[in-house]
């Protein structure tokens, strides 16, 4: 089952298509990345699925359902990279409109969650630190149950030793309850880390949509003669080459190495910034890798 | 139906969300009807004691202007004097505005911030990724918050419509009850103010989503309906249904007191009506002094007017506020369909 789906989604404000023809799928029990240049439309994305942003083209679905439908909204949470929360409550009053803004609501997991952050329920939201209203979004998110979360940004705001925790407490929330995660980031070391899902989106469009292992997999590190760089792309799809002297350093889609270059697993870093260098390159499923 | 209605608004939750989310609104809307009402009460008890206590009361014979002027100019000039120091038509007529203003208070002060704040501030991105649409935050929170107000702008319409049945006569002797200030100063008429501003405070805030522009048009619409209410809309809607009447100047047949003269004109036996300052403009221009029954009679012209009895006042109020509620409802509805079609983003 796929928990994301959409089919020539655009939005378009004013004049300015944010997001445009939009094929992705993304399937159920996955960590999924979402990376992308400033203004590539990853909120704009995030936003939709969420149902707090309407398309202008095409059609989305999560979990099967209409993104805004009443049980899209039982099983998605989201996490805006605003972190929206009433912040001039108290923490206890906005855990009190919580729980009675939903049908589901776990009040053990949000009071321990926020135990465990020290955080004093007696504080208003504003007083707190961006990194704690941060948390607290999160936990708010979380206590809900959903199915499908949707985090833009959300260790943005966090200090390096929070950010290790909280992708922890996320892998855990994954491990235990069969929870499925999109969320967006510039931080890559964080991806690599608990992502096994990767959409990159560039200029609008969904780039790279395929399993963290498959791409892995699938792609090489090639070094080599820099004179020769210019006809490995008759060999094996490249999609990004960078010369550096007289060696050049190729990303290839390709599972071996042509003769006289040598290979090297790829990172995720080097995989989402060479797509990243050149957004012509797509790997999308049942499409071949294009130029 | 209703329960259907009250289901999918899921007024208990909403409300108890209202509450954690707008404690200033709740309390300050009460707490403001509440305290004009304490204040109007008070007031009008020690008017009544005064009025008591120098035996005015003959005179203040309260639907009937004409009892009482016969009471304060012929047979009671003592009275008079003692009634002169009781006029004080500046407070009183202050007081009856700021009475009638704490509609638009409302509206400005909480009605508009509580929906455009949470679109500036990205606030509704919280709540819409709940387990509760946009739809239902909009009127579960709006419900509550109108509903609180309605009800304690009933009971300060009660307290105001019985502080001014003393007061008006500090209006340097009292207010027909065709006036703005009878007609305002009642229970029904300060629900159907206090419902359309919410409802336009609501309109304004889903559609401008800023505080501050949001507040400026709610100042100007509002002011607008205000105006419209006190000048073209009475001209208009006391003209609906009057009873014309040709004046005789022997038997000097008039409407009795409580009476309102809608219209005035002048005509001519199967003739257009005419304009009664072109007639006067006609007849003090005559180059002898003049008779100005004679003159009409000699232009055959016959003075005619339109008015409406006092039994008609309690219908055409309806009628007035009933106006002011459909525009409140369709300004709700208006939001409604515009958060359908132009959602946050």
């Amino acid at each position: 089952m796929n928990v994301i789906d959409t089919d020539g989604l655009g939005k378009r404000y004013r004049q300015t298509w944010a997001l445009r023809d939009c094929h992705l799928t993304v399937p159920a029990g996955h960590v999924a990345a979402l990376v992308g240049p400033n203004g590539a439309g990853k909120t704009t994305l995030l936003r939709i699925l969420a149902g707090v942003a309407t398309p202008t083209a095409g059609t989305a679905t999560v979990l099967g359902y209409t993104p805004g439908s009443q049980q899209a909204r039982n099983a998605v949470s989201a996490v805006d990279q605003t972190v929206p929360l009433y912040r001039h409550l108290r923490v206890r009053d906005l855990l009190a409109a919580a729980r009675a803004l939903n049908d589901q609501w776990d009040t053990d997991l949000a009071v321990q969650r926020l135990s465990s952050l020290n955080l004093t329920t007696s504080c208003k939201v504003r007083k707190l630190s961006g990194g704690q209203q941060a948390q607290l979004a999160l936990t708010l998110a979380l206590a809900r149950r959903p199915r499908l979360l949707l985090l833009d940004e959300p260790l943005a705001s966090l200090d390096p030793l929070a950010r290790q925790e909280v992708l922890g407490w996320l892998m855990t929330c994954v491990a235990e309850d069969g929870l499925s995660v999109m969320f967006s980031s510039h931080v890559i070391a964080e991806l690599e880390r608990v992502a096994t899902y990767l959409v990159v989106l560039s200029q609008g469009q969904v780039q790279v949509a395929a399993t963290v292992d498959s791409l892995l997999d699938s792609h090489l590190a090639l070094t080599g003669p820099a004179e020769e760089a210019d006809h490995l792309a008759g060999q094996v799809p490249v999609i990004t080459a960078q010369r550096a002297g007289r060696q050049a350093q190729v990303l290839a889609r390709t599972g071996a190495a042509p003769p006289g270059w040598a290979a090297r697993p790829v990172t995720m870093e080097e995989l989402v910034l060479g797509y990243l260098r050149e957004p012509s390159a797509r790997v999308l499923p049942r499409l071949e890798v294009a130029r | 139906m209703t329960a259907l209605m009250i289901k999918a608004i899921n007024v208990p939750r909403m409300t108890r969300v209202t509450w954690y989310k707008h404690r200033a609104s709740v309390l300050g809307i009460p707490g403001l009807f509440l305290l004009a009402a304490a204040m109007l009460f008070i007031d009008s008890v020690l008017q009544r004691h005064w009025i008591s206590s120098h035996h005015l009361t003959y005179c203040l014979a309260y639907a009937d202007n004409a009892t009482s002027s016969r009471c304060l100019t012929k047979d009671s000039p003592y009275l008079l004097g003692v009634f002169a120091g009781f006029v004080n038509y500046w407070r009183t007529e202050g007081t009856v505005v700021a009475v009638f203003l704490l509609a638009a208070v409302t509206g400005l002060f909480a009605g508009v911030p509580w929906v455009a704040r949470e679109f500036e501030g990205g606030g509704f991105r919280f709540t819409w990724t709940q387990s509760v649409s946009p739809l239902r935050w909009l009127l579960g929170t709006f419900g509550p918050l109108t509903l609180l107000a309605e009800v304690t702008a009933a009971i300060c319409g009660v307290a105001a419509h019985w502080w001014f049945q003393v007061a008006q006569w500090r209006l340097d002797g009292g207010t027909s009850p065709w006036g703005w200030e009878s007609l305002e100063m009642t229970p029904l008429s300060m629900v159907s103010w206090t419902l359309l501003a919410m409802a336009l405070a609501l309109l304004l805030g889903v559609t401008i989503r800023r505080v501050l522009p949001a507040m400026i048009a709610f100042a100007v619409t509002f002011g607008g309906c205000l105006v419209l209410a006190q000048t073209w809309l009475p001209e208009f809607l006391f003209r609906v249904g009057d009873i014309p009447l040709q004046l005789n100047y022997s038997t000097q047949e008039y409407p009795t007191g409580g009476s309102y003269v809608a219209q005035t004109w002048f005509a001519r036996p199967g003739g257009p009506k005419l304009n009664p300052m072109t007639v006067y403009g006609q007849m003090y221009n005559a180059p002898q002094p003049l008779d100005p029954v004679r003159w009409l009679t000699q232009h055959h012209l016959t003075e005619w007017i339109a008015y409406q009895p006092h039994s008609h006042l309690v219908w055409l109020a309806l009628a007035r506020n009933g106006i002011l509620v459909a525009v409140a409802t369709l300004a709700v509805l208006a939001s409604v369909w515009w958060l359908r079609k132009h959602p946050a983003e």
